[in-house]
């Protein structure tokens, strides 16, 4: 038995296809988006509108908060934390979270550098802006790839620009003769 | 041969890609109409929450309990096993009722006690099958209609089939063998 694999990570992603994640603060809000058919859940202690609003540092949400919201539902639970911050992430992995989102919505803790995300067995979900960088998080172990946006704004234009970055580029790549890759990756 | 694959939420586009290497005539099925003049309906993995929760509000629920008494082949895997059972242990879904087994839900643990391994299935010939578990249900107990297809080492049943319903708790589309699904049309055409 082998736990951790590619293949398990990938596949919960693979799970929740077609499903909406509901933001949730709360264990009650939780409950009511499980009610409404939400297929998981990320666990937070403010949503990212007030996280923007309140300015400072967004750490990693307080793990009182987030275990109250992994013991009151029976669908996955995910949960934030700071980019390149991998001790929250192990953290995180301890308490049993389902998916960790290596966020950008929080302080990032690393201006260069993401967490080395093959170490850990739960699976991660990082955000992109086009191609290479989503193929630069799956590089480093991220088995979800989601677009960036402009967290707490609800405008949802960047999100899907991000999205028709990515389809574009890879309809691109598929098309391209292997002897112009080595270019393109280069260039991206 | 015409199967669908219930296209609500979760690992439909996993099926369909296994059936269409299979040769067989793929439908996504979403409305309760496109359940007419199909050979057999498969039910993926996914939130089992969810897709009992779309069954009802899409008329499909009452529909698919309707076929199955008329022996309607169905295979249900992960979530799909759960939706056919006849009972879950840790309640919040009203399966449909057509199989006689009972089922516990995310039965081995949280996400990072998801798992797989090679599986012994005499049912699909001597060479192992790898069963990919993703916080998987299993089956607590089975009527006796009810054939135990596959175990775990420590005895869990986790496949079994009932005349025409096949389930399993882990993930068959998630991997390259085409076995499983092959069995599922055999059950189908006759031939098992």
């Amino acid at each position: 038995m082998e736990t951790g694999t590619w293949r398990v990570k990938a596949g919960l992603a693979q799970m929740l296809k077609g499903g909406v994640i509901m933001d949730v603060v709360t264990a009650e809000h939780a409950k009511i988006a499980e009610a409404a058919g939400a297929c998981a859940v990320m666990a937070l202690e403010r949503v990212p509108a007030d996280i923007r609003k309140a300015g400072g540092v967004a750490r990693m949400s307080n793990p009182t908060v987030i275990e109250a919201i992994m013991n009151s539902v029976s669908i996955p639970v995910m949960a934030k934390c700071r980019i390149g911050h991998f001790v929250e992430a192990q953290v995180l992995e301890v308490m049993g979270i389902d998916y960790i989102d290596e966020s950008e919505v929080l302080t990032p803790a690393d201006e260069a550098h993401h967490i080395w995300k093959h170490d850990f067995k739960v699976p991660f979900v990082c955000g992109c802006r086009d191609l290479g960088e989503a193929l630069r998080r799956i590089g480093e172990g991220a088995a979800m790839i989601r677009t960036k946006g402009e967290a707490g704004t609800g405008n949802i234009v960047e999100a899907v620009r991000h999205m028709r970055a990515v389809q574009d580029e890879i309809r691109k790549l598929v098309n391209m003769p292997e002897d112009e890759l080595m270019a393109e990756a280069k260039a991206n | 041969m015409k199967i669908g694959v219930l296209a609500l939420q979760g690992a439909f586009a996993e099926h369909i890609a296994v059936l269409k290497r299979l040769n067989v005539d793929v439908v996504p099925v979403r409305l309760p109409h496109q359940l007419e003049e199909l050979d057999g309906l498969i039910i993926p993995g996914g939130e089992s929450t969810t897709i009992t929760k779309l069954m009802v509000n899409y008329n499909l629920a009452h529909k698919i309990s309707e076929l199955a008494k008329k022996n309607f082949p169905i295979f249900g895997t992960c979530a799909g096993m759960i939706v056919i059972a006849s009972g879950v242990a840790n309640g919040k879904i009203e399966p449909i009722g057509a199989m006689a087994i009972k089922v516990k839900r995310n039965a081995f643990g949280r996400q990072v006690d998801s798992f797989e391994t090679e599986l012994a299935i005499p049912a699909l010939g001597k060479k192992p099958f790898v069963g990919v578990f993703i916080r998987a249900p299993l089956i607590e107990s089975v009527g006796k209609e009810v054939k135990v297809l596959a175990k775990l080492p420590d005895g869990t049943i986790v496949a079994a089939r009932q005349d025409k319903l096949l389930v399993c708790a882990f993930h068959p589309e998630l991997t390259d063998d085409l076995r499983f699904h092959q069995y599922f049309l055999d059950i189908i055409s006759g031939k098992r």
